[in-house]
């Protein structure tokens, strides 16, 4: 089987020179405006999987919130494929994609992290546009409180 | 559309996807796949129904479904949403078509009949937990 570790390395330094798997098979990466994003490299699969938590959704309804996220998933569409998961480990949503290194390529790669980058954003905004409360919910975590050694 | 018709003709040969780029394949104790392509798209959606949303007390359901999204379950690629006509949740996936050929075609589709049939299972088994707290 090849070896995925080293090719998915090889592309994480093209897009910095700092980035680099860890012990577990996962780095993070930080992002401007949003949570940083974990990719780890699956152990059954040539999968490495894109994960990042959405602290900042209004978790004060959850039927209205888990029915908008799952609407969110439907074809994949307004997510550029990318969808939304629970994470019982932080109790929060996550953006999830899984990205096939057996077809892919390292363009493709920085492609779909930019995608999942422009995700994060789109699905902050969707849900604020229908949460007009947003400012006066308390955040329940942010993203530097966010424990990610729990999904490890 | 031509070339996902001709990975199904092993499977189905007479009954190939129809104008509007959609085909229902069925299999014995699973839930129906339904094969969607939109014109000249390079992706090929599956769908799958696993439940129906119930109109009260959904939460629970709602909620399971957002786990087996999570990363801990490892359906790897496949994930579960909502389908706005029907109140019914699926599970979905999209295959890129120029990565396909026959064999690898119809392996997907036989794992996808197997996620959908452990997502459902999964979901009903979860409901009855719930309805008996």
């Amino acid at each position: 089987m090849q070896d995925y570790r080293l090719q998915l390395d090889h592309w994480l330094y093209a897009i910095n020179p700092d980035l680099k798997l860890d012990e577990n098979d996962g780095v993070f990466i930080e992002t401007e405006h949003h949570s940083p994003i974990l990719i780890s490299l699956s152990e059954q699969k040539p999968i490495c999987h894109l994960y990042a938590p959405l602290p900042s959704l209004p978790y004060d309804d959850l039927e209205a919130l888990f029915i908008q996220a799952l609407e969110l998933n439907s074809y994949g569409i307004p997510l550029g494929g990318c969808w939304l998961a629970w994470e019982d480990e932080l109790n929060m949503l996550c953006l999830r994609y899984d990205f096939n290194l057996a077809r892919g390529d390292q363009v493709g790669f920085q492609n779909t992290l930019q995608n999942f980058i422009s995700a994060m954003g789109i699905t902050t905004s969707l849900f604020a546009e229908n949460s007009p409360q947003l400012d006066n919910i308390p955040i329940q975590q942010t993203a530097s409180q966010i424990n990610y050694q729990q999904l490890a | 559309m031509e070339k996902i018709n001709e990975f199904l003709r092993p499977r189905i040969p007479n009954d190939l996807l129809g104008e509007y780029g959609s085909i229902t394949l069925e299999k014995t104790n699973h839930p129906p796949i339904t094969l969607d392509i939109t014109n000249n798209s390079e992706v090929c959606h599956l769908s799958a129904p696993v439940a129906s949303i119930p109109e009260t007390n959904a939460i629970p359901l709602l909620w399971s479904a957002l786990e087996l999204n999570s990363l801990s379950y490892g359906n790897h690629e496949c994930w579960i949403a909502r389908n706005y006509e029907e109140e019914t949740l699926s599970v979905c996936r999209n295959l890129f078509i120029p990565e396909l050929d026959t064999n690898n075609f119809n392996e997907a589709l036989d794992e996808f009949f197997e996620i959908a049939s452990g997502m459902r299972n999964t979901l009903l088994i979860d409901m009855d937990n719930s309805s008996l707290q």
